[in-house]
């Protein structure tokens, strides 16, 4: 009988310690799938726009609102599309941030007035954005890769 | 984006706006007037800033508030902030106007709620009794942001101004009482005070440091106010008299690391107040205290909309007297003297919009909370809230 018990004892803690493996290893692949992979997007200006390419980590600066200007001396103008996949994936990617943390940076600058001096637009799809690009000469955004197309110009991100 | 401007000129004006709405409930003490009765609604914020371009260096803005928590605010609409800034670069901008107080992460944002993760910011650092003094300024501020290269960036606001001081300021009546309290031994009394900041100076940075998700921040403040009341001696006819609110070498450090969705924040503050009174030509010091709080917050996202969050915060009215010996030398319990609150929560954002918090404290002392108590006979040392909130921001 004792025996029994702990036998059952074992194929008990070997369930839970199976379960808790695969928990981890989940959690694990996840925390790697947000971390480590690119997101499907693609940086987009307005085609009269001289730049071509741009680094990751100005990309960055430019999103942050700390690096305000073009080398042209003109202010940008920063599009940003804040639902969906593309939201999440261009916050982890090129700003380093979740999403709620990226929008809760934005909000705090405009509700504090500490974004006085920054152009930051707010769009609910890709599309929407695009059409604003392609109309504002000093504009920068993102929107997914299929809808790329003569409009606007795509920026490499380097 | 909203815009109720023409084309051309919505071009060049951003509206935003926000509102939210609150429910407290707390057992044995009143975190706000009512709550451990039925609860209180009477916990609620609305908000409109315009911004506009003037030109390619000049902005201007301003923010319309209305807000209620409690005996405080009463949907009174006031300017928030409004100031003009002008940019010399990234690095430099002066702003002059009324411009909020740089004052650890969460100052600057305390009204809106999708700003932060909790219902109710840790007490220790963000006491409502002392919002007003440290809400806004009106003055003059240089700000920016510089790039140190490989050693990251520093952000910067260094500040000078004056303070509005409301009559219905929680801290006005505790220094009113606090007066009181030294001149009852000798049969006097004075009447509601009236203050007038003569000195605000002070400033926050925040480095951005090499090591991804990591933040570090530093203020400083000096306060100087003058107030004035009428003193009552039996047998004498009223007369002014004249004190002093010195908040000398305050600081507050913060500090802030994110890993994938976990963000760990602690910030710790001092705050040395000293209270005097002019009675004979002479400064009497009435009260002479360093305040001293510290939180420490844990906070995960799960997904991309649910966040948890668990945060310790720590009051001492006196960083010299954590045992409470001077508040049971004025007749009150020893817990007056601190604050000790456990809080877990969980924040979800329904979307970029909307958000709603709900959170439960477990909370030892009554230190931030007994202004907001009418029979401070009947408080409690150990009591609990529950708060939740509901807010949409556009």
């Amino acid at each position: 009988m004792e025996y029994i018990c702990h036998q059952t004892l074992i194929q008990l803690l070997t369930v839970i310690h199976m379960k808790l493996a695969k928990i981890i290893i989940f959690i694990l692949l996840l925390s790697l799938s947000m971390l480590c992979f690119p997101g499907e997007y693609a940086v987009v200006v307005n085609k009269a726009n001289p730049v071509e390419e741009i680094s990751a980590k100005d990309l960055q600066k430019i999103f942050l609102g700390e690096k305000s200007t073009w080398p042209d001396g003109n202010q940008i103008k920063l599009a940003v599309v804040n639902s969906g996949d593309l939201y999440g994936e261009f916050a982890r990617n090129i700003v380093k941030m979740t999403a709620v943390q990226f929008s809760m940076y934005w909000k705090q600058k405009i509700f504090t007035g500490s974004g006085v001096g920054t152009d930051i637009k707010f769009f609910k799809d890709g599309g929407k954005l695009k059409e604003y690009v392609a109309a504002t000469p000093d504009a920068i955004g993102y929107i997914q890769p299929n809808l790329l197309d003569g409009s606007i110009k795509q920026v490499k991100v380097i | 984006m909203v815009s109720i401007f023409p084309e051309s000129i919505s071009e060049r004006i951003q509206l935003n706006g926000f509102l939210s709405q609150g429910f407290v409930y707390s057992t044995h003490n009143d975190f706000i007037p009512q709550s451990s009765k039925n609860g209180s609604f009477e916990m609620n914020e609305a908000a409109l800033a315009i911004t506009a371009d003037v030109s390619k260096k000049l902005r201007l803005g301003f923010q319309l508030l209305a807000r209620d928590l409690g005996r405080i605010g009463n949907h009174k609409l006031e300017l928030d902030w409004g100031f003009a800034e002008y940019r010399f670069a990234n690095a430099f901008s002066l702003r002059i106007g009324k411009i909020k107080t740089p004052f650890g992460f969460f100052n600057e944002f305390r009204d809106t709620d999708a700003l932060f993760p909790m219902v109710i910011l840790p007490q220790s650092i963000y006491d409502e009794s002392m919002r007003a003094v440290f809400i806004a300024y009106n003055g003059s501020a240089f700000c920016g942001n510089l790039n140190l290269g490989d050693a990251g960036s520093l952000n910067y606001h260094l500040f000078l101004g004056g303070v509005n001081h409301p009559p219905d300021a929680p801290y006005m009546i505790q220094i009113y009482t606090a007066v009181n309290v030294g001149l009852t031994p000798y049969g006097m009394s004075i009447s509601p005070i009236v203050m007038d900041t003569q000195e605000f100076v002070g400033g926050r940075v925040i480095w951005k440091t090499p090591l991804p998700g990591l933040r570090l921040g530093g203020s400083f403040v000096h306060m100087k106010t003058k107030f004035n009341s009428m003193l009552s001696i039996p047998g004498l006819d009223p007369m002014k008299v004249y004190g002093h609110m010195k908040i000398d070498k305050g600081f507050f450090l913060s500090g802030e690391f994110n890993l994938g969705n976990f963000t760990l924040t602690s910030e710790y503050m001092e705050l040395p107040v000293v209270l005097s009174l002019d009675l004979t030509g002479q400064e009497e010091t009435l009260s002479d205290e360093t305040m001293q709080g510290l939180y420490v917050m844990g906070s995960y996202l799960f997904g991309d909309k649910v966040t948890l969050y668990s945060y310790y915060d720590r009051f001492y009215a006196d960083k010299g007297d954590h045992e409470g010996f001077s508040s049971v030398r004025l007749g009150n319990p020893a817990y007056f003297a601190w604050q000790k609150d456990f809080t877990v929560g969980l924040r979800i954002d329904i979307n970029f919009n909307w958000t709603l918090k709900v959170e439960w404290h477990t909370v030892d002392g009554l230190s931030k909370s007994y202004v907001f108590n009418d029979d401070l006979f009947n408080t409690k040392q150990k009591w609990n809230i529950f708060a939740t909130k509901l807010s949409y921001n556009f």
